[in-house]
């Protein structure tokens, strides 16, 4: 194309597109300028990014090798800034890894610890349950001791102090001092060996890193205090603390700097001398405020305290019952050796055996006798406890009998010899053997012949025994009382007859008896049982029995009485039998009864017949009652009596009539048939003429007459 | 109030701890006894009404064997160079001292102190070299522990330099 054609298209456009050109040409050059390129890319670029985002992938994966690779390039250019990047996300991952692993190995201790029953395990699990932490915590809380007194929040760079909080009871030094001079410690410290330690050949391979590797000083202690520091990009936190603290508590440390650390870096990084901004930082401080004590540990346990006191009792006890022993056994030998009649001359011990040896006479208290009545082999006991200081077989005896003269001794041996009776004592008075007291005339003669040869060379003394009679053989019956007056004896009181008897002839020959009088001794009748109103008299031979008794006694009288010994004749004759007199009465009093009937009247509509009969069938009836308490048997004639009107055969008629209504009512009534009889009484030969109105009424009537009969023999 | 940590540097023997004893607790002492790495003290000081706190680090001196250390002087918001005017090349000490802050921190307050002016007959300091050092625009200040001559002024000095920062 030619230079003409060109210019004349370039005047044909410009007539055409004229402003258009110009604009495309505005924007030519707005395209081709580097600067404004920059300017529109960046204008539009994060809502680019933004977009391509949320529709794909690719520019992320577009970018990471990028990013990659700045990131290398800025660690390698300085490790710090990274780190100090990292620093307050890292520790958070890294705790959080950590406490998974922690909870494991916390539950595979609990499971370790799962089956130990010690007290302190049972105590410590009661706790856990109590506090609703698991039972490892507890066993961990339980290894710690010590106290976190004061908590320093410090810039690293100035050592200016941003914040401090202490407890309560701590005296407190100037923290902010305390804060410098911990810094300029630690500074002084890192700057003074941190050239040592980079050059330890183990480090070699790190070296690259020295510049970024801080060596800090994170504890400082003094005996029992200490301070722990903990480091942190800006900050550092150092806590002063008494005991032993757990590694827990530098976690606790690293936590607090890095909440600090994330909720302040500015702050922290501008801090400007005013420690005011940081004031809502103590809450946090406050946290590493931590203790522990093992107040129980320090304790004497009780299981201790129960060991050590039942060591105590256990000695105390031992001692108690050495003591005892001791006592016991110091007492018997006391007692043994003042014993009558046994010497101790010795004593060994052997094969745990004490041996005592010496003399015993035979009549002295055998040594076991002692030891038991000292108490010496008794056990002790104490409630359920019991303690025999000493054995039988513990201790031996070897003693030799021998012959004591000491008086006790020798008084046991004269008693045996001469067996005094019961009245006769036998005692020493001033080394005088002397017998006091009554005895038989015969003993005390035997006596008075041996006394030399018994009384063993002692001065004796025989004057004070009384000789006396000795009844004793003649068994003397309580009611007999016996007096002695010089050889006479006068028995009173009532003995049996027997007794008497045989006492007569017995008695005269007990020596020392020279008269003997029973007369005023009465028999003894008691058996007889003689009923309050009757007296008994025994006279030669013959009983009086006189007064008043029933027919029972009497009839047993008798023979009883002819039974005792010396009653050779009863005299009954002044002896009233109550039983026989009731009888007659009785018979009397029956007798005098009648029944009377009216004239011509039908016997049985007689109503006062009819009462006459009632009373009269119980008189007959006390008196059937009475015969038969005496056996004697008995006949009740009923006569049947009539007036003298009418002739003879009606009179006997009606008059047997009467009898036979009478005995028919008394059979009616229960009376046995055979003991009665009706007759009739009726007049042969009756004056009629002379006889009133009244005798004929009293003529007709029933009376009675009572037979007794004799007491058939065999009956 | 704010707080602040003010560094003592100079040569060996030059006085900084006198000083300090003298302003923080008022007392003197002959005795010669040599600052082992730093000693730290406090002290209020109200200028205009504003109270601030120094929280004064005293380091051990500078010597042919004892360089004072970097990680001593951080942080530090003003600082004292301590010559001793009897001593004329505690002046040199004091200055490589000054540039080493500089290096690291052009805009620190500093004050010049020029100790032991109870002893000024025995001066030997280059009078010419300290005007030269005013002209540049340091503050300087003839002080001594002994007679408390110039001590307060020099502290109030250096904390109306920081407050004017
Ligand atoms: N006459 C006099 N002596 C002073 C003065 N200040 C300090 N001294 C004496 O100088 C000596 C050194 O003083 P220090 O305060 O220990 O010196 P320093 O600078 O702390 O020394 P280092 O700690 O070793 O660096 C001591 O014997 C002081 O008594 C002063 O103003 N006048
Ligand atoms: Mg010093």
């Amino acid at each position: 194309m030619s230079n003409q054609t060109t210019n004349e298209l370039d005047l044909l456009r410009n007539l055409i597109l004229g402003t258009e050109k110009n604009k495309i040409t505005v924007l030519e050059k707005h395209f081709n300028d580097a600067n404004t390129k920059i300017e529109d890319v960046s204008s539009v670029l994060p809502q680019a990014i933004k977009l391509s985002i949320h529709q794909n992938e690719q520019l992320a994966d577009e970018l990471a090798p990028v990013v990659e690779k700045a990131v290398k390039v800025s660690v390698k250019r300085d490790i710090r800034i990274f780190a100090d990047a990292l620093y307050p996300v890292i520790g958070p991952a890294i705790r959080k890894s950590m406490s998974e692993t922690i909870m494991q190995m916390l539950q595979s201790i609990n499971q370790a610890i799962e089956h130990s029953f010690s007290w302190k395990g049972i105590k410590w699990r009661f706790e856990a349950w109590k506090s609703g932490k698991t039972f490892a915590e507890i066993v961990l809380k339980h290894s710690l001791i010590y106290r976190v007194e004061q908590v320093f929040l410090i810039q690293k760079k100035t050592g200016l102090l941003l914040q401090h909080t202490t407890l309560n009871e701590v005296v407190q030094q100037d923290a902010n001092l305390v804060s410098a001079m911990l810094t300029a410690i630690q500074d002084f410290v890192r700057d003074s060996f941190h050239h040592s330690l980079d050059d330890d050949t183990f480090n070699k391979t790190s070296n690259h890193q020295s510049n970024t590797t801080e060596h800090n000083l994170n504890q400082i202690s003094m005996g029992d205090f200490s301070i722990w520091i903990e480091q942190g990009p800006d900050a550092v936190i150092a806590v002063a603390l008494k005991g032993t603290a757990p590694k827990l508590l530098r976690q606790e440390l690293i936590t607090t700097l890095e909440n600090i650390h994330q909720q302040y870096t500015t702050e922290i990084q501008e801090f400007d001398g005013d420690e005011t901004n940081f004031n809502q930082v103590n809450e946090q401080l406050k946290h590493c405020l931590l203790s522990q004590y093992k107040s129980e540990e320090k304790k004497l346990s009780w299981m201790t305290l129960g060991a050590v006191l039942g060591v105590i009792l256990g000695i105390l006890m031992w001692f108690f019952l050495y003591l005892y022993k001791a006592q016991r056994w110091e007492n018997y030998v006391n007692i043994i050796k003042t014993e009558p009649g046994i010497v101790i001359t010795d004593i060994t011990h052997h094969n745990g055996q004490t041996i005592l040896h010496g003399l015993r006479d035979p009549l002295a208290k055998k040594p076991t006798e002692i030891a038991s009545a000292n108490k010496l082999t008794q056990p002790y006991t104490l409630g359920n406890f019991s303690f025999q200081p000493f054995n039988n077989e513990q201790i031996i005896f070897h003693l030799e009998p021998y012959q004591s003269l000491a008086k006790t001794i020798f008084l046991r041996r004269i008693k045996q010899q001469i067996q005094p009776p019961k009245d006769v004592e036998v005692y020493f008075n001033k080394n005088i053997l002397t017998l006091s007291g009554k005895a038989g005339t015969d003993w005390i003669s035997t006596l008075k012949k041996n006394i030399h040869f018994i009384s063993n060379n002692y001065q004796s003394n025989l004057s004070q025994l009384i000789s006396t009679i000795d009844l004793s053989t003649i068994n003397t019956p309580k009611t007999v009382q016996l007096k002695i007056n010089k050889g006479n004896v006068t028995a009173t009181g009532v003995a049996p007859y027997d007794w008497i008897i045989k006492t007569k002839v017995t008695i005269q020959k007990i020596p020392g008896i020279t008269h003997y009088d029973d007369s005023q001794l009465r028999i003894d009748l008691s058996s007889l049982n003689a009923p309050k109103n009757v007296r008994l008299n025994f006279n030669k031979g013959i009983l009086n029995v006189s007064g008043h008794a029933h027919n029972n006694w009497i009839k047993k009288l008798s023979a009883r009485a002819l039974s005792l010994p010396g009653i050779e004749k009863i005299n009954l004759k002044n002896l009233v039998n109550t039983d026989i007199r009731l009888l007659s009465k009785l018979k009397q009093d029956f007798e005098t009864e009648s029944v009377y009937y009216q004239r011509s009247k039908t016997i049985s509509s007689n109503s006062n017949v009819n009462k006459d009969l009632q009373r009269i069938l119980k008189k007959l009836q006390l008196l059937i009652q009475q015969a038969q308490l005496l056996s004697t048997d008995l006949r009740i004639i009923i006569q049947g009596f009539s007036d003298s009107r009418g002739n003879y055969s009606t009179r006997y008629k009606v008059s047997y009539l009467r009898a036979e209504h009478v005995r028919q009512y008394f059979i009616r009534q229960g009376i046995n048939n055979s003991i009665l009889s009706s007759h009739a009484m009726a007049k042969k030969n009756h004056a009629t003429t002379h006889s009133s109105e009244q005798e004929n009424q009293l003529n007709r009537r029933v009376s009675f007459i009572v037979h007794f009969l004799p007491v058939e023999k065999g009956k | 109030m704010k707080k602040y940590k003010i560094c003592l540097l100079g040569s060996f023997a030059v006085g900084k701890t006198s000083l300090v004893q003298r302003f923080v607790k008022g007392i003197f002492s002959e005795k010669y006894l040599t600052t082992l790495g730093v000693k730290i003290d406090k002290k209020m000081i109200t200028i205009d009404n504003t109270e601030m706190e120094f929280i004064i680090w005293d380091l051990a001196g500078e010597d042919e064997f004892i360089t004072v250390r970097d990680s001593y002087l951080r942080g530090t918001a003003a600082y004292l160079l301590v010559i001793d005017g009897t001593r004329n090349e505690t002046l040199e000490t004091a200055i490589s001292l000054h540039e080493r802050m500089q290096q690291e921190n052009q805009s620190l307050p500093f004050v010049l102190l020029i100790n032991k002016s109870d002893l000024k007959e025995q001066w030997t300091i280059d009078a010419t070299k300290i005007t030269e050092l005013k002209q540049s625009g340091w503050n300087t200040i003839e002080t001594s522990a002994k007679t408390n001559k110039g001590v307060a002024e020099a502290f109030q000095l250096l904390a109306s330099n920081l407050l004017k920062n």
